[in-house]
């Protein structure tokens, strides 16, 4: 009962606009007070906001934003979507498809699904404009697009659920990869069928020669090299994801001097922007975790595992409600906050039920970032708007339906093949 | 110019911030160099990272405050117009002083124990609660800055047309 009051104080305190770090924190500090009285309840205050920010491992959050950061202003969106656009631009939808895999390959350098989306609508949808594809189809691939940050790695997300769960951030980011590109697949399809069933988009753009083909993939060479030592360097095990992330940081840095488009200014803001993000990120995970010292405090997960075994269901049912919860919750919340208050509660009872941690995570990752494009709240969808002022929000959503059945049907083949997340961390090991 | 000693936190907090993160991404990169090429790896680059992302943290905290930085949902700010609105962004202020106060006070009380019990590092040797002591001064510092950042200094920051209530 006391856990259902505190979930409630928690979302309307979030939906009067207190910062998710203070909502979670406060609530967190006086539901353990309430266990346990004020002076233990403070001192885990104390113990985990100095803990959290002394810790190694959490450094690979601000050094992934920063790489992330500085790679986006070294003009690695353009080249990306010129050397797509390149290769399949000619063909019927090839724009769409051209945003789907740059914002694919844009992200798994930004970690971000908002920044990815926001970049591509500024570089994307002029083009799309221009060749007469409909608002529903430039839009909606742009917002769909953007939400592969999410997942693929270095995914933030998946960054925040290993801390949480203690699950190995390394092997999260394997079994990322595999869910990431079956993504950027469906997306390709959900695009193909708007264009070629429902007729939308009919235009297409001169197809490029051999030469100008190879010109536009060659300018990737030093991004690529950049990744595969950063990503390559983890499912090796050559680094841990905070070694892997200071030496992404740093070598984005140097890929951006060897071609000659670093600048101090940029780097400066790059900086800049990500102290500011870290902040806000390390504030939200001191009192998430506050909030999930409360939640373990409570009891609560064993009394949903008691319940869930009176109910008699199997992994599959359980996994299903709580993903109709996800739909629920991504309907009023943004994706952090959602992975924050939902995953204490949730991982030990799927861990209770000999789940596995790594598989569950690529789950919720999913399911999140499906609530990145989900009515009414649909946060890419709203960042989307706030570049593209002229498209109505109906428009965007109803662009963005395709791409969000094509979503589901991936969630759908992930929880029925534990193999799809798993087998590519099985056979590295 | 008018000296405003917020101005010049501000500005120390900030460059300190950047300073210490850029430091993170170079002392993990020389630490992994170090191992992989010259099989030499830097035995207190773990520690050291932490108390630089204890740094940027607590120095960023300032401009954070400041600019009202932290992730918040506004899913339901169109509803929060005239009387209701200055009430439910004194609310949230107020509980964000609250929290804040607390966690700077806690950071203090951490700081105590830390050097009753005389826990060190273990790879740089010097004592931790000079770490704590350096992120209690910051947090102090950054509560300043909400302080003076009321809800009404916020409004009158903002352009006319995106001023609340």
């Amino acid at each position: 009962m006391v856990m259902i009051f505190a979930f409630v104080v928690l979302l309307f305190l979030l939906f009067l606009r207190i910062p998710i770090a203070v909502a979670t924190g406060a609530v967190g500090v006086v539901g353990l007070a309430w266990f346990q009285g004020w002076s233990p309840a403070l001192s885990q205050l104390g113990m985990i906001a100095t803990e959290t920010v002394l810790s190694y491992e959490f450094a690979v959050i601000p050094l992934f934003i920063l790489m992330g950061n500085i790679i986006s202003r070294s003009g690695l969106a353009e080249e990306l979507y010129s050397a797509t656009h390149a290769l399949v631009g000619h063909y019927r939808g090839g724009l769409a498809i051209t945003t789907i895999a740059a914002s694919g390959g844009f992200s798994t350098f930004c970690g971000s699904s908002f920044a990815t989306a926001a970049t591509m609508s500024r570089i994307a949808y002029p083009s799309m404009k221009k060749f007469g594809y409909s608002d529903g189809l430039a839009t909606g691939s742009i917002a769909a697009g953007g939400t592969l940050g999410i997942l693929i790695p270095p995914s933030i997300a998946l960054v925040f659920y290993g801390i949480m769960t203690e699950t190995d951030i390394g092997r999260l980011f394997i079994a990322g990869v595999l869910p990431g590109v079956l993504g950027v697949l469906f997306y390709i399809a959900a695009v193909l069928y708007v264009v070629h069933v429902k007729g939308d988009s009919d235009s297409r753009v001169k197809e490029a020669t051999g030469k100008e083909k190879l010109q536009a993939i060659g300018q990737l060479w030093a991004f690529s090299l950049l990744i595969v030592l950063v990503l390559g360097g983890i499912y090796a095990g050559f680094f841990s994801p905070t070694e892997s992330a200071g030496v992404g940081a740093v070598g984005a840095i140097v890929v951006t001097l060897i071609r000659g488009k670093f600048e101090w200014r940029n780097l400066l803001d790059a900086l800049e922007e990500s102290a500011a993000t870290t902040v806000s990120l390390v504030a939200i995970l001191i009192g998430s975790l506050v909030f999930a010292n409360l939640v373990n405090i409570s009891n609560m997960p064993f009394h949903i595992v008691a319940w869930i075994e009176s109910l008699d269901l199997s992994l599959i049912g359980v996994l299903l409600i709580m993903l109709a919860l996800y739909f629920v919750l991504g309907a009023v919340l943004e994706s952090i906050s959602m992975l924050l208050l939902t995953v204490p509660v949730f991982y030990p009872v799927v861990a209770g039920m000999g789940m596995d941690l790594v598989w569950f995570g690529i789950i919720v990752v999913v399911a999140t970032e499906i609530s990145l494009i989900t009515p009414p709240v649909g946060l890419n969808v709203f960042v989307l708007k706030s570049v593209i002022t002229d498209v109505d929000l109906k428009v965007i959503f109803r662009g963005v339906f395709p791409f969000l059945v094509a979503d589901l049907f991936r969630l759908a083949l992930i929880v029925a093949f534990p193999i799809v997340s798993l087998g590519l961390v099985e056979w590295m090991e | 110019m008018k000296f405003s000693l917020l101005a010049v936190l501000e500005y120390l907090c900030a460059k300190l911030s950047i300073i210490t993160l850029m430091l993170m991404a170079a002392v993990t990169f020389a630490d992994v160099f170090g191992r992989v090429v010259f099989n030499a790896p830097l035995g207190f680059a773990y520690e050291l990272v932490g108390i630089f992302l204890a740094v940027s943290f607590y120095a960023g905290l300032y401009h954070v405050h400041k600019t009202s930085k932290h992730i918040r949902i506004d899913l339901f700010d169109g509803l929060f117009k005239g009387t209701l609105g200055v009430l439910v962004f004194w609310f949230g202020y107020l509980i964000e002083v609250v929290f804040f106060g607390a966690l700077v006070v806690m950071v203090y009380q951490t700081l105590q124990d830390t050097r009753l019990f005389g826990e060190t590092f273990m790879f740089l040797g010097f004592e931790k609660w000079l770490v704590l002591l350096v992120m209690f001064v910051l947090a102090v510092i950054a509560f300043v800055s909400l302080i003076v950042t009321t809800p009404e200094t916020r409004s009158a920051r903002l352009p006319r047309t995106e001023r609340q209530g």
